[in-house]
């Protein structure tokens, strides 16, 4: 008898968790096919995107965030069987490896005509979507606290005084896009060798690089360190939400631009082309300003609230080519010579 | 009988001898030889293969490569052995029924396992950082959390659980009677903890320094968010693949990292090997447990109590965080954060479901495993029991990779699926349950299953009335543990995740990125929550006779 219970008790506990597995599992059966979009640009702009595609369009799109490296990489490893269609938002630098490796897919949005020129790959492999500007956040309330009324660096020499030993935070380019932006920028402002030179300086006063672009901003807000170099978007958004940042755009800004393009075999080609026509108009990108403080390439989107005006910014001239040509070689060297 | 019958038996395969006798047990065998040779070899296999001569080179020539495996080491004996005594700590505390509110103690030390990613480091920056609320405007200290110091500090939080967990279930299961009987032989006090309670824990606290060296070890989350300048192997291996793309040094990093957390398993093997720590062996009986000592008692007490507090402070922080307007600037109560939560809710469903499956299979799983390979002879026992512990030695970004690669193309195209995300948490977790399951499996001495067998038992009810009751600590463990880890897990599923199959640890770590500090503790405090809601439910459906945390 004791035998047959043990056996029944076995049954009934298997039977429950197979119950279970099989309620757990259920949800996978297959819906729609929607677009799949792999994003650079922030979690909740993205979703807010996606719920605006459906409403405009009747077509279902879903999306995972990811690093640009991340993207990179997925894209790479997936080549034989890709699952995503759309990259959205990744920096331009990115887009060339992953043209050069022949990840993607020429398409040439009738959109293109909307942004200038020099925005969209004339081969067609990728088109512009935000433009992103380097500056300089520094905690206001720290400033205040540490150096009383003292003027704010307004230069890029400014920083290299040794009174912001370890104040500084700085995002590592082995990781980071902006890091690279940065980097190239202050290369195509003084020339490479000076540039070398201007960096090692600057990493006297660094107390360590981040692993990722967004975050000296952040920890600049929290208070953690004083001053980040860090992209006006990172900052911006930590102003709206009330953190005590002031945001300065020394001369000779860097700045990069993010795109959008088609991956090679995509799963769902013509549903990735409508999407990228449908997110480079006018009301998507008013959005992605709006919530995540890039500025725009249409002439008809209003400036992220907070922001400089472009023309009152003084540019580097960003040479795409040379900047995605010698990435690696960069890349390499500064991985030798700075540690921290 | 015919002579050619017996020679056919000597000489026919001793697999089909096994089979009539033993069909069950074999067939189990294949099934989990199987599963661990897909899920957890093939990939580690296909990620080796990626590297080429250069960067094998590289590897062992660039001293940047020797100094990061130096960091990864140090930091990982620090982390280890803090970790380890901590858990022990807590493990001892909770195991004395004297020690006051040990109910509540068994209950804080499983929280950093709840802890999401990215969210409980934060906190820890905000308590303990340059501008903390502890060290800087409670104390006045300049304190700066970057650095190896401030990473040894948090990862012994993170991981200690990992040791309690292990060392709890060993603890309860020491017979009180050996104590009284050492005790009346002379051994008091310390003496007797030393001699008798410490060597009967030793299987516990070698496989939990095993288990804690290697998330150490693989560690990514932790050295990515308070290590500042101090790199280690498992950050320098993401950087390769997000920042180079380059899988092949990535690979070869992966490899080195592999090596160290080999040569941890080997010193476990020799010291726990040849050695018997039975100690449920049937004959005897358990009496309640010696009374503590006061100052031990007390003593136990606050150290606990120091611990609990400053863990408790990380997760005020967490949840006051949730329902701040801004976090670290305005504190007025708001409901705004959870928004996202609702709106993305399908992102908590996922993580639910998919870390609910992974502890169900999981668990089984490994309890299953430890029972074969601790208790029955087949072909591949080794390799078997090697890949069951090898995930923990693996850093998550070299999983998430391997599965790509060895998962993308037919005849298992499983990428961009759920279940691939459910074969990765469930796989990545076996070395818990398995190691607590044989832990458990060492103690019990095998004359209790023979003694069952001689009265009459058949196999399988040996295992359902005998051994499952005295490893079902392990498996409850297994299964919590699996479960936590699960919903929290990231640096592997990152790459696994897609679109429709993002769960709430990646969304998490996203808006922390961002600096949506408001929104990813609110959806933190959400997979807490529910975490802690599954377990309550699962708690009451069993009618309370599953054991959880201990409890």
């Amino acid at each position: 008898m004791r035998s047959r219970n043990a056996a029944w008790r076995l049954v009934g506990l298997i039977s429950c968790l197979v119950l279970l597995g099989v309620f757990l599992a259920a949800p996978a059966w297959a819906q729609s096919k929607p677009v799949m979009v792999y994003g650079v640009i922030h979690e909740y702009t993205l979703a807010r995107l996606m719920q605006m595609f459906e409403r405009d369009t009747g077509g279902k799109a879903d999306f995972i965030r990811l690093s640009g490296g991340e993207v990179a990489t997925r894209v790479l490893a997936e080549k034989q069987s890709p699952k995503g269609d759309v990259i959205f938002g990744i920096s331009r630098a990115i887009q060339e490896t992953l043209k050069t490796q022949s990840l993607l897919e020429v398409y040439k949005s009738p959109r293109r005509a909307d942004v200038p020129s020099r925005y969209v790959d004339p081969d067609g492999y990728w088109t512009g979507s935000s433009l992103t500007v380097q500056g300089i956040a520094i905690n206001t309330d720290r400033w205040k606290k540490e150096f009383g009324n003292a003027p704010m660096p307004k230069t890029w020499e400014d920083l290299l005084d040794p009174k912001y030993k370890d104040l500084i935070v700085a995002p590592s380019p082995l990781s980071a896009g902006t890091a690279f932006t940065f980097i190239v920028g202050q290369f195509f402002r003084l020339g490479e060798e000076k540039g070398w030179e201007y960096l090692k300086a600057l990493d006297k006063n660094v107390r360590f690089y981040t692993p990722s672009g967004i975050a000296p901003a952040r920890m600049v807000a929290a208070g953690e360190f004083l001053i980040a170099i860090t992209f006006a978007h990172d900052a911006l958004k930590a102003i709206s939400a009330g953190y005590p940042v002031a945001l300065i755009h020394p001369a000779g800004v860097s700045w990069d631009i993010g795109s959008a393009s088609l991956i090679k075999n995509a799963p769902n080609p013509e549903g990735g082309k409508k999407f990228i026509d449908w997110a480079l108009g006018r009301d998507p990108i008013q959005l992605i300003v709006d919530l995540n403080f890039e500025g725009s390439l249409r002439s008809d989107v209003s400036l992220p609230m907070g922001a400089t005006p472009l023309d009152k910014l003084v540019f580097v001239d960003y040479k795409l080519d040379w900047a995605a040509q010698n990435r690696q070689r960069i890349l390499k060297q500064w991985g030798e010579q700075f540690k921290k | 009988m015919p002579k050619a019958a017996v020679a056919r038996e000597w000489s026919g395969a001793s697999l089909v001898r096994r089979l009539t006798v033993d069909p069950l047990g074999l067939g189990a065998a294949i099934i989990v030889v199987g599963l661990l040779a897909v899920f957890v070899l093939f990939p580690v296999v296909r990620v080796l293969a990626q590297p080429g001569v250069p960067e094998w080179v590289r590897l062992l020539t660039d001293p940047r490569w020797l100094r990061l495996g130096g960091n990864t080491l140090m930091i990982g004996v620090l982390s280890t052995v803090s970790a380890v005594m901590l858990g022990f700590l807590f493990a001892y505390a909770t195991s004395r029924p004297d020690v006051p509110l040990r109910n509540l103690f068994k209950i804080i030390a499983i929280l950093p396992l709840v802890s999401p990613p990215f969210v409980g480091g934060l906190a820890f920056i905000l308590l303990f950082g340059r501008r903390g609320v502890i060290t800087y405007s409670l104390l006045g200290l300049q304190g700066d959390i970057y650095g190896w110091h401030g990473l040894w500090m948090v990862q012994t939080f993170a991981f200690f659980p990992i040791a309690y967990l292990t060392l709890a279930g060993v603890l309860r299961r020491i017979n009180p009677t050996l104590e009284y009987a050492a005790q009346d032989l002379g051994a008091h006090g310390f003496r007797l903890f030393r001699t008798v309670t410490f060597p009967l824990a030793t299987p516990g606290l070698t496989s939990a320094a095993l288990l804690v060296g290697i998330y150490a070890l693989s560690d990514f989350g932790n050295p990515m968010l308070v290590g500042g300048p101090f790199k280690v192997l498992a950050t320098e291996t993401y950087t390769q693949v997000t920042g180079w793309g380059d899988l092949g040094m990535a690979s070869a990093l992966s490899a080195a990292l592999l090596l160290l957390s080999l040569v941890l398993f080997a010193v476990q093997r020799y010291w726990v090997e040849g050695r018997s720590y039975a100690t449920v062996t049937g004959k005897g009986s358990f009496a309640d447990p010696l009374p503590t000592p006061a100052p031990l008692r007390w003593g136990l007490f606050i150290a606990c109590g120091l611990v609990a507090l400053i863990l408790l402070a990380v997760y005020a922080v967490v949840f006051v965080g949730a329902f701040a307007r801004t976090w670290g600037v305005n504190w007025r109560l708001t409901l705004e954060n959870f928004e996202y939560t609702v709106f993305r809710g399908k992102q908590l469903w996922n993580s639910i479901r998919f870390a609910g499956l992974a502890a169900l299979g999981g668990s089984s799983f490994a309890v299953l495993a430890a029972f074969l390979i601790q208790r029955k002879r087949f072909p591949g026992r080794a390799a078997a029991d090697f890949a069951a512990v090898l995930p923990a030695a693996l850093p998550g970004t070299l999983i998430g990779v391997g599965y790509i690669l060895a998962f993308n193309t037919p005849p298992l195209a499983l990428t961009g699926t759920g279940t691939i995300i459910v074969a990765a948490m469930l796989f990545r977790t076996i070395p818990v349950g398995y190691r607590a399951a044989i832990a458990g499996l060492a103690q019990i001495a095998p004359s209790i299953e023979e003694g069952a067998a001689d009265l009459g038992a058949r196999p399988l009810r040996t295992l359902w009335d005998v051994t499952l009751p005295l490893i079902r600590s392990a498996f409850t463990s297994a299964l919590v543990f699996t479960f936590i880890r699960s919903m929290n897990t990231l640096s592997a599923v990152v790459f696994l995740i897609s679109p429709g199959n993002v769960v709430a640890s990646a969304s998490i770590l996203s808006l922390a990125e961002h600096g949506e500090w408001g929104q990813a503790s609110a959806m933190a405090a959400s997979l807490m929550s529910a975490v802690f809601l599954v377990l309550l439910g699962f708690r009451l459906l069993t009618g309370g006779r599953m054991r959880l945390f201990e409890l």
